[in-house]
């Protein structure tokens, strides 16, 4: 695959997973699998591996501002891993296609919560870590395995189970969030390089652009209006989510 | 001593690890575009020094929770830890 592309392309979906501050995994899964044709659990594999280091890159902000809780990131990161590990075994028995309608329907939920975002004001709940221990169990496991097999961060999962279920302020739960998801990540990633899935000669280009996109897509974020982009992304992830989808049905007929 | 004090270790740490990666990766891809058979040992290099910095981190945070006398989170730290050595292993002894 041409190196140039790949940095381009990986630089395009950091560019607009910042502006939206979901990561460049959403958005990378379907450029490789749709436009460089790339099998579902290497795209997944690659895209695990930008999200490691994406986290270990925005989490520094995180970090400098205290916005991270090291308690609830363990909590989410045990069980997580525990989920990622086992889906990294699984993932290879699983056919690609099933692997790109989940996608799809992954892309369906990212929509619904982007259109439903709102602008929350900070440390406005009390924190009550472990309120519902057997939910937030399942949860995390749920985020492991499903970053693992889609190659997403998990923070569509994370974020919302931390904000509305444990009661974390909405900033401290993206801070944790954002951390959280590099372990989880690490944890996945581990296994598809043993297996030979995680192509490491994809990884540099692919990391360094999205990591490029991923950094100017946030600085472009803070001044663009929410407003408009919101429902351009949406129509976007749709669009996305149709192609995936009947690329996994196709696949199987 | 406030929580912001007490994580400005791992912030400094974090600073570290992320020059450390990205500077490995700005390296190695040149090289594999130069010679692809020396270029991808190196590029595993970085990928191991990406995975480490995982580990590193948690080991930080292990400390500070022996530190600040928190036995349950320091326990499933290092469980985690374990959890992703175990994984390694298996994955290779298969």
């Amino acid at each position: 695959m041409n190196e140039f592309l790949m940095i381009t392309s990986a630089f395009v979906s950091g560019l607009l997973g910042g502006l939206l501050g979901l990561g460049g995994g959403v958005l990378l899964v379907p450029f490789l699998t749709l436009v460089f044709f790339m099998p579902m659990q290497q795209a997944a594999a690659l895209s695990l591996a930008t999200v490691m280091a994406n986290s270990l890159v925005s989490s520094t902000e995180y970090l400098k501002s205290n916005l991270i809780d090291l308690k609830l990131v363990i909590l989410f990161s045990f069980f997580a891993s525990v989920g990622a590990i086992a889906a990294g075994v699984i993932g290879h028995y699983i056919p690609g296609n099933y692997l790109q309608i989940a996608f799809a329907l992954m892309l369906i939920h990212a929509t619904i919560l982007i259109l439903r975002r709102r602008d929350e004001s900070p440390h406005q709940r009390a924190r009550n870590l472990l309120a519902r221990p057997f939910i937030t169990i399942g949860i995390s496991l749920a985020t492991g395995i499903l970053s693992t097999l889609l190659g997403v961060g998990g923070g569509i999962l994370i974020i919302p189970a931390s904000y509305l279920i444990l009661n974390y302020p909405m900033n401290i739960a993206r801070g944790s969030s954002t951390f959280a998801i590099g372990i989880i990540a690490t944890a996945g990633s581990v296994v598809y390089l043993i297996h030979g899935t995680l192509r490491v000669e994809c990884a540099g280009p692919i990391m360094l652009g999205t990591m490029a996109g991923g950094w100017l897509g946030g600085l472009l974020g803070v001044k663009t209006k929410s407003g408009i982009v919101r429902p351009l992304f949406a129509i976007l992830f749709v669009y996305l989510a149709i192609k995936m989808f009947l690329g996994g049905i196709a696949y199987e007929f | 001593m406030n929580s912001e004090n007490q994580l400005s270790g791992l912030l400094r740490l974090q600073h570290i690890l992320t020059w450390a990666v990205v500077i490995a990766f700005v390296i190695a891809i040149p090289v594999y575009l130069w010679n692809r058979e020396f270029g991808i040992n190196l590029c595993y290099i970085s990928m191991f020094l990406l995975m480490s910095s995982a580990l590193i981190r948690l080991g930080w945070i292990s400390r500070h929770f022996r530190r600040t006398g928190q036995r349950k989170s320091r326990l499933l730290t290092l469980a985690i830890i374990a959890l992703i050595l175990l994984s390694i292993l298996l994955t290779l002894t298969r």
